[in-house]
This record gives C-alpha cells, structure tokens and sequence, in this order.
C-alpha cells in the first residue's frame, strides 16, 4: 500500500470515527433532553432480531464514549500517521467505537451479547495490532482468554435471567430482577468487573493497555471499561437487592483500587502505570457503587444517593483525565521512542504541551483538589462518612474500614502519580541523542488538538463540576426516581445532610494567591538584577552526573520496601570471589523480583484445575472400542432423559 | 476583613512559634539560642539575597513555591481559626485542607526532581513516602471527629464542640487527638520524622528538596513550611479545644479575644514539641510507618469507640 492510499484511509476511519462519535453523542443528548429513541428491526439479527433503545443511564455511557472516541479519533491521525499499520486496523477502529456505543443501546439479551462480543473481538484483534512483537501477541492471547471467561460469566448468568424474563432487557428498569439469585449476581457481576479491569480477573488489564496502539489504549482505558460498570449497574443493581452484595462489591472495588494503586507505584512503564491507575480508579467507582447498594439496602436512602453521585461523577472524571493522559502520555513515548519512564527526562522542554496535558491527567488521577478526580472521591468519601452511630453493625463496621482503604489508596496513588511526572516529564534527560524527527503538519496539529480538547474539558470539569449537574440529574432521577438530596452548582451541597465545597472558589484561591504571590516575588527578584546561573549542588563533588538522579524504582523505593510483603518482594545479591577465602569481589550482581500475587495464584489455580480435569478425561480413554459404544449408548439415554 | 485577619495572625505566628521551639530547645540542651524573632531576621537576609537558578530548572522549580504558599493560605483563609462559619465555608472542608496541604507537598516533591540532583530526588522519594502513609491516618482521625458533628465541615465540627464541651475529653477525642498530633508532628517534618535542625543526607526529608532554592523563593518555602506548622498547630487548637473562637457576631473585643487565645494555644503547643523534641531522637525512614501505623490504629480505635460504645 502506497503512502497516498493510506493517508486517504487513515484520513477516511478517522473521520468516519469521528461521524459514529458524534452520532453516538447526538443520539445520547436527544435521550437527555427528553426524547425516546428506538429502533427495532427484526429480520437484522439472527435469532432476536435488533431492537435499540436509549434511555438516560445508556446516554450516560453513550456520551462519555462518544466523547472519549472524538478525542482518540483525532488523535489517530497522529498516532497512525507515524506507526503505519495496516487497513484491517484503520477499519476496525470505527467498528469498535460502534460496538462500544451500541452496548448500552441494547434493548434485549440477545443484542447486549452480541454487541459486547462484537466489541471484546475487535479490541482483541486491535491490541494485537504489532502481533509481530512477542509481548503484544502474550498480551493478546490473556486479553482474549480474560474477555471470554468474562463474557461466559455474563452468557451463563443474563442467559437465565432471559429465560426467566417475560419482559425485554430495557423494558422497564427492574422488570427482569424478580429472579436475580445471588449466583446469578455473582456470576454477572464477576464478569463486569472482569472487563472494568478489577480484581479478581484483571491480569489482561496491565498487559494489554501498554501493547495495545495508543488511540486503542485511550479508547479501552477511559470507555471500554465504563461499559462493565454500564452492565453492573444495569442487571445487578437495577434494584435494591441484599445488603452483602454491596459489601461483596466494596470489598472487590477496594481490593482493586490498593492493587492498583501499589502497582502503579512500581510500575516505570508509563502506559502500564496508567493501566494500574485505571484498575484503581475503577475500583473507587465499584465501591461507590456498593456503598450505593448497601446504603439502598438499609434504608439510607439519602446517603445512598451521594454514593451514587460519587460513582457517576468520578466515572465521568475517570474518562476525561484518563484519556488525557494516554493520549499525551502516547505524544511523550512518540518524542522519547521509549515507554520507559527511566530512559525519558526533561519532556517538559521537549513536549511542552503533551507534559502540560500530562500533568493535568495526573493532577486528576491523584484525587487532590483542582484536579478532575477529587469531586467524585470528596462524594464518596462524603457517603462514608455519614454514617449515623445509630445504623446496624454491617454499616458501623464497613464504612470506617473503607475510609481507611480509600485513604491509603489515595496516599499510594499520589506517590506514583509524582513519580511519573516528576521521574520521567522533569528530571535531566536520561538517554542522550532522540530527537524530534520531522513530523508532517497535519499529525502534529491532530495531536496538538486532541490534547487541548481534552486539557480544556478537564480544568472545565474540575473547577465547575456543574456542568454535568443535567446529565448527573437525568441519571440520578432515572434510577433513584424519589428526592435529590445533592445540588451540583457552583458549589456541590446536599440539603438534610450538612456539607458542601466549591471546586470553583478553591481553584480561585489556591492558583489565585499563588499567581499574585509569584508575580510580587519574581518581580523583586528581576528588580534586584540579573538572575546569575549556577551549577547543580553536589557536596563539592564536580557535576552531577546523569546517572546519580533517582529514577523510577529508587523513588519508589521506601514504599516498595514497607509494602514488600503484599508486593512479594525478593531480594537476591549473586557475589563471585576472586580469591578462595573470599575477601575480594570481582562482580556482585543484586536481583528483585515482584510477583503479582492474583495473577500468579489464579493461573496456578486454574492450571491445576485444568491439569486435574485433564487427567481425569484421559483416564477414561483407554483405547477400549467397547467402552466408547457404553458411552454412546449412555449419551444418548441422557438426551432421551432431557427431551422426553 | 475576618479573613484576612485570620491570615496575618497565622503568618505571624507561625514563625514566632518556629522561634519559640528553637529557642525551647537551644535552653534544654543547655544554650542560650537565638531571640524569638530570628525567623523573620532570616526572612529579611533571604528577601534581600540574590536569586541563582540553578542549571536546567524549568517552570515547575520557579513556581512550586507559590502553589505551596497558595495553598497554605487558601487553608488559612478557610479554616476556622478566629472564628466559625465566617471563614470561605465551601472550603473548608476537612478533606479539602488534607488534600490542598498534599497539593503543596507534591509540589515541592516535583520541584526536587526537576533538576534531576540526587538530593532532590531523595527528599522528594522520602516525603511522598511519609505524607502518602500520613494521609490515611489524618483522613481517619477526620472521620473520628465528624462523627459527632455528622459532617467533616470544619466550621460545623468547631461549632459542635463549642456546644457540647462535655463531648471534649471523652476516650474517642483523646485518642483522636493522640493520632492527629502524630500526624502534624509527620506532616510538619518535626523529630522523630525528620531533624529540621540539620543538613545531614542521612537524615534530611524536607531540607533536601530545598538545596536549589536561594534568596527571596526560599524565604517563601520557609515561610509557607512555617505557615503551616502554625495552621496544624491552630486546627488541633481549635478542633480539641474551641474556647475563645468566636461563633457569631464579630466584635473589635471578640477578635481581641480570639487573637490572644488562638496565639496561646499554639504556641503552647510548640512549646509542647519542643519538649518533646528534646527527649525524642530521630528514627530511621523505616521505621516512621511503624509510627504512623500506631496512630492509625489509635484513630481507628476512637472510630470503633465512638460508633459502638452507648452514650455518643
């Protein structure tokens, strides 16, 4: 394929990307503004038929997908303009952001299946997109066992309850719950959270977001995995249930965000530290959710809603920062042709706007203030605090625990959001030589829009969260149809309980009186004079070399060493003598391995239990021709025993 | 006008109390020490110096100390520390302050790394390790004291316990208060945590960010370190003993009071540092999450007293 033919292709998905995008976004924001979209046509899809519906909890997710795919679908000129790939790849980019969109369209069982495995196929086949490398067709291969024990959770669980189900899949919020058993929520439940990327089925997560091409990592990161939440909230918490599903649910969102916020800390692969941070983050959703049920499930129905407001409001603040940050986190590693933050350094000279882009992802992946993620955690944390001293025991023994694991979780992610930055955006420049190589002007200016778009979305989102209040609203009201206790203004409050804070004013404040304070002090210092330059302090010992700056794994030293036992830390130090009584040293080599303890265990798990099963079927393959007709003969009697 | 007077007090106070225990301290080990007012003697020396920037420094090392002072302020203009409800109440939530006091040490975190030193990078590893462990333990003492006040609203808790002193002194607030006091003493980098008093790289946290800065930016970092020594200084005041804040109605003899009792208060507590610095040696970086997690324990502990035992 020629270079003229793949620009007309690159150019031709990217806008047909982008059409899908904003027709997913139009139809999302005709839902919200009151419309009732449907489509049936039954002669479209075997066996059911296709029937779409929108509703405001699909036009929630339709929108932040839509969103997300304007963003990723700019920025693949970019990115696809300087790795060229195949036509297979550019054409099924907008088959996916399709399939994405279509997800939370589905009105019946069948459609939701289909479309959900429409989506895990071509995000399989995209992170498989440079097969050629070893790592990307390892990654691929767990994705696509991961994606498909999740679907056939899903499959085994929502097959039941469409057996069971007189009414369709979107008629009716909760027309279908009448026989949601606890397997089935189990079931269903391990299977959303499996393609949210939480624990316990959340290995392909950190494998396959780094190997993965940049858009399809922006794109599978801060929208494919709100599409699990979209099926939890959807079939498991469609109504209020039994109050330990909630506590399952915290339990797995609190488990995955620590896990997700200790492995990021570790972590000096840029994208794989911002896959971590997803798991994390989509764990402090799943929590929210929890809280949601089990508050819901003790009549706090109050405390309930700002839960759900916590959930909402960081899943949409989930999906800007994130996809900020893959996008200029993909503009550094194009400018350093490294992912490793150890071999990057001094981006902010480099890549002025992609490091500004991400810094302002990571300000809002820490969860601090001023920062996209921190209205969505203050709720949440605002929910767990509210416990009266007067609700059952379950709620007086959860919420303190939670709040503390949140709180530690927090503490963790603030340390490896700093590390990215500081280690591989600041600091010196580590590998000398990479330089810009030319880039034609229109993947320059695509990248440089994709960026802007996403930066100006986030600080909107952060200092006046109440633009989403409608969107929030609609939702809120459409599963929660009493009271509406939160009032998302320019100051976030809730009426009978007493709390409020104003993003919008502390922004104010905090970058206001920094701004009027620095423009006082550097004027007195450029009034004293010319600023002389000196070298770097190093306890009079020359200059510092490139070498002696901390890195990655030197930051996260301390941390790593106190969290060794949940890290699985081994320390091995291989010393070779010179001399036989051993008192001189010719090489000493040090050696640390982590293991990801889930991982390991559930592979060790499951492989034992495929070994064992394995076994069994050989054994009763003895080659014995008498013994297979048995067998037929028992086959069929059980098909007679079932169809009779 | 109480807002900004709220802030001149805790500006000035902050490095009179940073005199005060140096001065405590320089007696105890037998010295005369320095006046009471050396802080600000060191403030005009640093204002007047000139400035050298460092090779290789980028917007982030000019900048971080305004966003460390801007922030310090910003707390100190919403806190309650003269009086309640009167303050920028939107902010002063309790999870705010906590998060706009880590803004501030990530700021000072980056710009350590900036230049790419060794000591930089250290003091930056060193206290994000110490204030991402010191955020669970001060979240959960917070949580201790909203209990009572059914909001984490500093204003509302400050004004329960004005209400309700017999609620002071209770199991629950005392080992709230053990906790919080381990955290300021973590978070303001005081011994055993951190030594400020030395420039050893064994030793350093918080002094190892700063060997790049020089004249009128390291006063700011100064200043700002001493602002929010006295900021935590004033919220454990006024958190665990509210007298003398003032609840409504603002009178010239009102503040008067105020000003006088928020003063006494801090720097009896750094009075109480002081002492207790004197008797403390410093422990190794790996041990400091032993002591945190002690802390931890003691406001988990407050938590469970206040959600199981009858009479709350």
């Amino acid at each position: 394929m020629n270079a003229s033919s793949y620009r007309i292709w690159l150019l031709a998905s990217s806008v047909f990307t982008l059409g899908i995008a904003f027709a997913g976004g139009w139809l999302a924001i005709a839902t919200l503004n009151g419309a009732h979209l449907s489509l049936n046509v039954n002669w479209l899809l075997p066996l059911a038929g296709l029937h779409l519906r929108i509703d405001p909890l699909s036009a929630l997710f339709d929108l932040l997908t839509a969103t997300i795919a304007v963003a990723a679908a700019i920025y693949m000129i970019a990115y696809f303009g300087r790795h060229v790939t195949t036509r297979f790849t550019l054409a099924l980019m907008p088959v996916f952001v399709a399939a994405m969109l279509l997800v939370p369209m589905a009105a019946t069982y069948y459609d939701f299946w289909f479309f959900w495995e429409i989506m895990a196929v071509t995000s399989a086949a995209l992170v498989l997109t440079n097969y050629r490398d070893s790592a990307t067709r390892n990654a691929g291969l767990y994705y696509i066992a991961y994606t498909q024990v999740g679907f056939a959770l899903i499959l085994a669980s929502t097959a039941y309850l469409n057996a069971h189900s007189t009414t369709g899949f979107l008629d009716g919020s909760g027309s279908h719950l009448a026989v949601l058993s606890n397997t089935v929520f189990v079931l269903s439940l391990l299977g959303f959270t499996s393609k949210a990327g939480l624990l316990p089925l959340s290995s392909w997560l950190q494998l396959a977001h780094p190997e993965a091409p940049t858009p399809v990592s922006a794109l599978m990161s801060a929208a494919m995995v709100n599409i699990g939440i979209y099926g939890a909230l959807r079939i498991d918490l469609a109504g209020p249930q039994q109050s330990w599903w909630g506590v399952l649910m915290i339990a797995i969102g609190l488990a995955s965000a620590l896990y997700g916020a200790l492995h990021a800390l570790i972590s000096s692969d840029i994208k794989r530290l911002l896959a971590f941070s997803t798991s994390e983050n989509l764990g402090i959703i799943i929590t929210a959710l929890g809280a949601y049920e089990l508050l819901r499930t003790t009549h706090f129905v109050i405390v309930a809603e700002i839960a759900l407001a916590g959930a909402i409001l960081h899943l949409i603040g989930h999906a800007l920062f994130k996809s900020l940050a893959f996008i200029s986190a993909g503009q550094l590693i194009d400018q350093s042709s490294t992912r490793d933050l150890n071999r990057m350094g001094n981006m902010i000279r480099r890549a002025r706007l992609a490091s500004t882009g991400y810094g302002v992802a990571s300000l809002g992946a820490t969860g601090l203030p001023l920062g996209a993620g921190f209205i969505g955690e203050w709720l949440l944390l605002q929910a767990l605090i509210h416990t009266s001293t007067s609700a059952p025991i379950l709620l007086r023994i959860v919420m303190p625990i939670a709040v503390a694991l949140l709180a530690l979780t927090v503490g963790l992610k603030v340390a490896a959001m700093t590390k990215a930055f500081g280690i591989g955006v600041l600091s010196r420049q580590r590998v000398p030589g990479s330089s810009e190589t030319v880039r034609p002007t229109l993947a320059r200016v695509a990248g440089a829009t994709a960026i802007s778009l996403l930066v100006l979305a986030n600080l909107v989102f952060a200092t006046v969260p109440s633009i989403v209040a409608p969107l929030y609203q609609r939702v809120a009201d459409y599963l929660v149809p009493r009271g509406r206790p939160i009032d998302i203004g320019f100051s976030i409050m809730f009426m009978p309980l007493k709390g409020a804070i104003s993003p919008l004013a502390i922004f104010i404040e905090v970058v206001g009186s920094a701004i009027v304070v620095g423009l006082l002090v550097e004027r007195h210092i450029r009034l004293q004079g010319r600023i002389p330059s000196a070298d770097l302090w190093n306890c009079g010992g020359g200059a510092p070399r490139i070498r002696m700056q901390y890195n990655s794994a030197s930051f996260a030293q301390p941390l790593e060493t106190i969290f060794g036992n949940a890290l699985r830390v081994q320390e091995h130090t291989d010393v070779d003598h010179a001399d036989p009584s051993g008192l001189i040293v010719t090489t000493m080599v040090y050696r640390r391995s982590r293991a990801d303890i889930i991982a390991t265990t559930l592979h060790r798990l499951v492989g034992a239990i495929i070994g064992q099963g394995s076994s069994l079927v050989r054994r009763a393959h003895p080659g014995n021709i008498r013994l297979y007709i048995l067998y037929g003969a028992i086959g069929l009697l059980i098909i007679f025993m079932v169809t009779r | 006008m109480t807002i900004l007077l709220q802030l001149l007090v805790l500006l000035f106070i902050g490095p009179i109390a940073i005199g005060l225990i140096r001065t405590i301290g320089a007696r105890l080990q037998g010295r005369r020490g320095a006046s009471l007012l050396q802080p600000y003697r060191h403030f005009r020396q640093l204002w007047q110096k000139e400035t050298i920037e460092p090779t290789g420094a980028s917007v982030i090392f000019r900048f971080a100390p305004y966003v460390l002072l801007g922030t310090s302020l910003t707390i100190g203009a919403a806190g309650p520390f003269l009086a309640t409800s009167d303050g920028l109440s939107s902010s002063s939530d309790l999870f705010v302050v906590v998060g706009l006091l880590f803004v501030g040490n990530i700021a000072m975190a980056l710009a350590g790394l900036d230049l790419g030193t060794s000591f930089g990078g250290m003091g930056a590893s060193r206290e994000l390790t110490v204030s991402s462990l010191v955020e669970p333990t001060l979240l959960v003492s917070i949580f201790a004291l909203s209990i009572p006040a059914r909001s984490s609203s500093l204003d509302i808790i400050c004004r329960t316990s004005l209400l309700n002193p017999q609620r002071l002194l209770t199991p629950a607030d005392l080992l709230a208060l053990g906790a919080f006091l381990v955290v300021v003493i973590a978070e303001t980098k005081r011994l055993p945590v951190d030594n400020p008093s030395t420039h050893l790289e064994l030793t350093m946290i918080h002094e190892a960010m700063l060997l790049e800065y020089s004249g009128p930016r390291l006063a700011i970092v100064e200043w700002a370190s001493d602002l929010r020594l006295a900021l935590l200084l004033g919220l454990i005041a006024n958190l665990f003993f509210p007298l003398g804040i003032i609840n409504h109605g603002v009178t010239a003899g009102h503040l008067a009071i105020a000003i006088l009792a928020l003063t006494a208060k801090v720097l009896l507590l750094a009075a109480l540092i002081a002492l207790a610095e004197t008797a403390l040696i410093k422990i190794r970086l790996l041990r400091v999450p032993e002591l945190l997690s002690g802390s931890f324990i003691l406001a988990f502990l407050s938590i469970m007293i206040s959600f199981f035992v009858a009479g709350h």
